[in-house]
């Protein structure tokens, strides 16, 4: 097997993994009961709601993600996991692609699928979804890689998502920044794409799907050692 | 700063069973290790030719873990230096049986043989039906890891190594949990690991009898 096939052989697992895991369905009802209860919390004027919605969705997404993230690299650290992931003959970088691939797919991509709804029931127009969903998929792989620092920096420490979150707070303002920003835009010209806030979103998960794997990795082998 | 006591070991070159032509040896030279301030072994030099079984012995926290653990890259030495005869790299070339035995409980013990298979690099792989079959799991193929006891749980485990073949195989404690077919299993496998010309380092209190180098850590 070449190293590639490996790597698919490794992201067809992971797949399987997170599927069978029961890690969705947390997820997916902690963005459910986030999204039923704003309204409650800020009161029946619907142009409020409208107008927080894109910092509302994007804060549901990050939080979904570190939530979904909090025990990724730790349950194989404690399983022996790890260990064999490291072993395999093909460089840690690519197998923690692998993983973290196989994470976006079975989870954040049924996330995401949620939004449009989310986004209804906070009362955005029904024109704004395809750009919401455009603005979310160009960041949402930031999310992910970054998280995914955290994770790896907190691997071995019990209870680890209250450090996982310190560690990658910071690191999110500006995927934050640029996301409501670009959501905000599209909902205010309904239809209307903010193009060049989506290029830096894009332009921001590009270079953290490059340059997250050998951060992630380093932190990983150091957390062994 | 690293204490400095000085334990000792004495230089031994394994030889090997089986005929080492053309087959690979493990050096191990001047290593060390160390945790926290405390030197858990030093200056230890071993070198462990093709087909060649080095049992490894040592009260608790002699080190024996940790060596093997050093081994294949998982742990850094303090010092030291640990290579092939042909200088390839190691870790890939590894397999670590440790005691956490990295199954995942949400699979089956024939997709766990299944992807093992698939991140071999060899081009002949064990089929699994035959690898379920010597581990004794033939009849709990298809139910959940998490549903197998501890003992068939290590059969799994030791089954992997032989569904992804690889140069050295590093055994902590194989025969934990284990009934006499349990441990008739790892003796089996490693006597074709080192048949194959495969190297066996194997960590374990008890006596292994068909090890041919033994090697004592002290504490």
């Amino acid at each position: 097997m070449s190293g590639r096939h490996i790597l698919q052989a490794l992201f067809a697992r992971e797949l399987r993994l997170v599927l069978r895991g029961g890690h969705l369905m947390p997820v997916l009802a902690f963005v459910f009961i986030c999204v039923m209860l704003m309204p409650f919390g800020l009161g029946p004027e619907l142009s409020l709601l409208q107008r927080l919605a894109p910092g509302l969705l994007w804060v549901i997404v990050l939080m979904a993600v570190l939530l979904s993230l909090d025990r990724m690299f730790q349950a194989d650290f404690e399983d022996g996991g790890l260990d064999q992931l490291m072993l395999l003959p093909v460089a840690l970088e690519g197998a923690v692609m692998a993983k973290l691939a196989a994470h976006f797919v079975g989870i954040l991509m049924p996330v995401l699928a949620t939004m449009p709804l989310a986004g209804l029931l906070l009362n955005i127009r029904p024109d704004t979804v395809l750009p919401m969903l455009a603005t979310l998929l160009a960041g949402a792989p930031a999310l992910v890689m970054l998280g995914a620092i955290g994770a790896a920096l907190a691997v071995g420490v019990r209870r680890a998502g209250l450090l996982t979150v310190l560690i990658v707070t910071p690191l999110y303002v500006p995927v934050i920044v640029f996301g409501a920003g670009a959501l905000a835009r599209s909902l205010a010209a309904p239809g209307a794409l903010d193009v060049a806030a989506i290029a830096v979103l894009g332009l921001i998960s590009a270079a953290s799907i490059f340059l997250a794997p050998p951060a992630i990795a380093a932190a990983l082998r150091a957390g062994l050692r | 700063m690293v204490k400095t006591e000085n334990f000792s070991y004495t230089s031994a070159v394994f030889p090997a069973a089986a005929d080492t032509k053309n087959q690979v040896s493990l050096r191990v030279e001047n290593l060390a290790c160390a945790r926290g301030l405390r030197v858990v072994f030093a200056n230890l030099n071993f070198t462990l030719a093709g087909g060649g079984v080095l049992h490894v012995s040592g009260a608790n926290g002699a080190g024996k873990t940790s060596l093997l653990r050093m081994i294949c890259g998982l742990l850094a030495p303090a010092a030291g230096t640990i290579s092939l005869s042909d200088s390839t790299p190691l870790a890939p070339q590894c397999h670590y049986h440790g005691h956490a035995d990295g199954l995942k409980n949400t699979l089956t013990p024939r997709e766990t043989i299944f992807y093992e298979n698939r991140f071999s690099t060899s081009q002949e792989p064990s089929a699994a039906e035959d690898l379920l079959v010597l581990a004794g799991l033939r009849k709990q193929a298809d139910q959940r890891v998490s549903t197998l006891s501890a003992g068939q749980r290590r059969r799994l485990a030791l089954a992997r190594l032989l569904a992804a073949p690889r140069r050295l195989w590093l055994l902590d404690e194989p025969y934990t949990a284990l009934d006499a077919a349990g441990r008739d299993l790892v003796d089996t496998l490693v006597r074709r690991q080192a048949e194959a010309g495969g190297l066996v380092v194997l960590a374990a209190h008890e006596p292994v009898p068909l090890a041919d180098n033994h090697l004592e850590l002290d504490a």
